[in-house]
């Protein structure tokens, strides 16, 4: 069993998953704020291959919507912040560079499912793509190490080839689609899947799997507000789709 | 894919095998998540989950899936649906469906029914063109309550008629006075009342041009997940009127700011001005609405009262879930303007006597 007492003292806020506060919904009905979304992020749970439910670990932050919707799915959620990560990755490198195992405070194969919104985008990586980054490797190898068999490893982030990014001057700390499938594999990460995400101002929310058929009929026929001209749709038809939107992320099998 | 979902999609006898079948299914409109601890039966809140879109191996939209919480009234809708579905007489404008569940979510699946959206083409018909187009749907949506009177008769609660005053109270309460006048609500509330207890029919809830398809030169009608809710008859077809107006005026003012010529009055019109407005020939509305009226049966004083009904109704339902207001002032600018014209005589109860 891996054990290290810094990395347990972040290893922190366990969440139980108690129920949720009925009065968001109570209060819905007598006309106060509409709460109906809430939760909404988690649903990404129904497209990933079936895990495991008892435990989940949340890596870095999450807003409360989300990590209610998640509570609905997993018996636990632990929580880890990207800092107390990074500091007992560096811990554990500089205590044995050979072997970054037993680095969390988490036994082997004790979890079923590690979500992160903001690994990729926090990673201190001067480039601002840490794929290259041998500490990142071995963070994903880490992270790989707690799940259980067939355990789930999720990862989003600001799509780093939508082009609205790139104009903004975005480039860096986003999720670039292939090298993150290259970097979950080397770790020996199986069926990985990789889906767009979308939310537009009509609070339209829209997962897209990461294929040319799927952004093509989703542009032709789903998305709205429906354009005059089908600019999109071509670009999906031209293979051009991973440029279209401005969120990602990847499912990881172990 | 081995998922929720997917175990899910089996269960309704879809082919889920293979190792890249989750590049086929598209998550759609995700307003909620599923399951959920806690719902108040009946509450605008129950319309939450997500949609999902099925593609077949060679790509194409095969399945069309509405997943929510396992609420009573969900489960209910989805089995009438899915019995409806496979109604013969029905087998031209509703696609087939089947209802399927956990203890999770519920699902509603149907076929994709591919073709041409009204929405797409509303905006380009003729007078004439538009006016068969609605009396068509609407007639559809006529048969589709009859049989669902006959394969559910317990969604009417053992009531054969509908109290608007009583029906319609939660709706002016769900409405502050900062939004609608009190004088305004209470002009809105005398027609209703005037209305008094009209026959219930069932109606879709939701029958705007995006949830009508045209395909092998039928009308089908989708989405009938609040259908049998609302039994106030005329509700689809003021919708329907409604949206109607909306998008072809939308395309009207999308042309004048083109031109550079908006000047802004576009934008303060409303349908009711146009569904009263005098002239020698009848615009769309006005000759399909007289069709529907003569259909529904109904004197003009409760035809009044419907459509107060459908405005401050709809309203309310935008109100309570906090739709962006840019949305809901439109049907606000309704509402004022049908109390404005009742308050100064009686030209839209004239305009409906005539109608009818």
């Amino acid at each position: 069993m891996p054990s290290n007492g810094i990395a347990r003292a972040h290893a922190s806020t366990r969440e139980t998953s108690a129920p949720l506060d009925s009065r968001v919904i109570n209060e819905a009905g007598r006309g106060a704020r509409y709460s109906g979304w809430e939760g909404r992020e988690a649903n990404w749970i129904w497209l990933a291959p079936v895990a495991g439910r008892a435990c989940a670990l949340v890596i870095g932050d999450l807003a409360p919507p989300y990590r209610r919707g998640l509570s609905a799915h997993f018996d636990r959620i632990e929580h880890l912040t990207i800092e107390s990560l990074q500091h007992a990755m560096r811990e554990s490198s500089g205590r044995n560079p050979a072997s970054p195992h037993s680095t969390l405070a988490f036994d082997d194969r004790s979890v079923d499912c590690v979500i992160s919104t903001d690994l990729i985008k926090q990673w201190p990586s001067p480039t601002g793509r840490p794929y290259r980054d041998a500490g990142f490797l071995a963070t994903l190898a880490e992270l790989r190490r707690l799940l259980r068999d067939d355990g789930l490893l999720y990862l989003s982030g600001p799509n780093a080839l939508c082009p609205k990014r790139l104009l903004a001057g975005e480039n860096g700390h986003a999720l670039h689609m292939s090298a993150t499938r290259k970097a979950l594999a080397r770790v020996g990460f199986s069926d990985i899947r990789a889906y767009f995400a979308e939310t537009s101002d009509d609070n339209v929310s829209t997962l897209i799997p990461a294929s040319r058929q799927a952004a093509l009929w989703y542009e032709r026929r789903e998305r709205l507000p429906r354009p005059r001209l089908p600019l999109r749709a071509l670009w999906a038809a031209g293979g051009m789709y991973e440029l279209l939107y401005p969120d990602a992320f990847v499912l990881a099998t172990k | 894919m081995n998922s929720g979902l997917d175990s899910l999609l089996r269960q309704a006898g879809i082919d889920t095998s293979g190792p890249r079948f989750w590049q086929r299914v598209i998550m759609l409109h995700n307003v909620g998540m599923v399951p959920t601890q806690s719902l108040d039966e009946g509450d605008v809140v129950t319309a939450r989950g997500f949609n999902a879109l099925v593609m077949d191996r060679a790509g194409t939209p095969a399945y069309f899936c509405k997943c929510r919480p396992p609420t009573e009234n969900w489960i209910r809708q989805t089995e009438l649906v899915a019995k409806l579905s496979t109604d013969p007489s029905l087998q031209h404008i509703l696609p087939s469906a089947w209802a399927v569940g956990s203890s999770d979510m519920q699902m509603s699946v149907s076929t994709y029914v591919p073709g041409r959206l009204l929405e797409w083409t509303v905006t380009h018909m003729s007078a004439t063109e538009l006016h068969t187009a609605l009396s068509e749907v609407l007639q559809g949506m006529e048969t589709i309550a009859a049989h669902a009177a006959l394969v559910q008769p317990d969604l009417f609660d053992g009531q054969t008629h509908v109290d608007l005053a009583d029906r319609s109270k939660w709706a002016f309460e769900a409405i502050p006075p900062s939004m609608l006048p009190p004088h305004a609500a209470d002009r809105l509330r005398d027609a209703i009342a005037a209305a008094g207890r009209v026959r219930r029919v069932f109606q879709h809830g939701d029958l705007w041009p995006r949830n009508i398809l045209r395909h092998q030169g039928q009308w089908w009608l989708l989405d009938l997940e609040l259908f049998g809710q609302i039994q106030v008859p005329l509700y689809d077809a003021f919708h329907l009127f409604r949206t109607c107006w909306f998008m072809r005026a939308g395309r009207f003012r999308k042309a004048l700011s083109w031109m550079g010529r908006t000047n802004g009055h576009a934008d303060d019109r409303s349908w009711i001005d146009d569904l009263c407005a005098p002239g020698g020939s009848p615009r769309p509305y006005q000759r399909t609405l007289a069709w529907a009226l003569s259909r529904a049966g109904l004197t003009a004083e409760e035809s009044v009262g419907a459509l107060a009904y459908y405005l401050i109704d709809m309203t309310a339902r935008m109100n309570r879930r906090q739709v962006v207001i840019r949305y809901v002032e439109p049907y606000l600018r309704d509402l004022r303007v049908l109390a404005e014209s009742l308050a100064t005589g009686s030209a839209i109860v004239d305009r409906f006597r005539d109608a009818s």
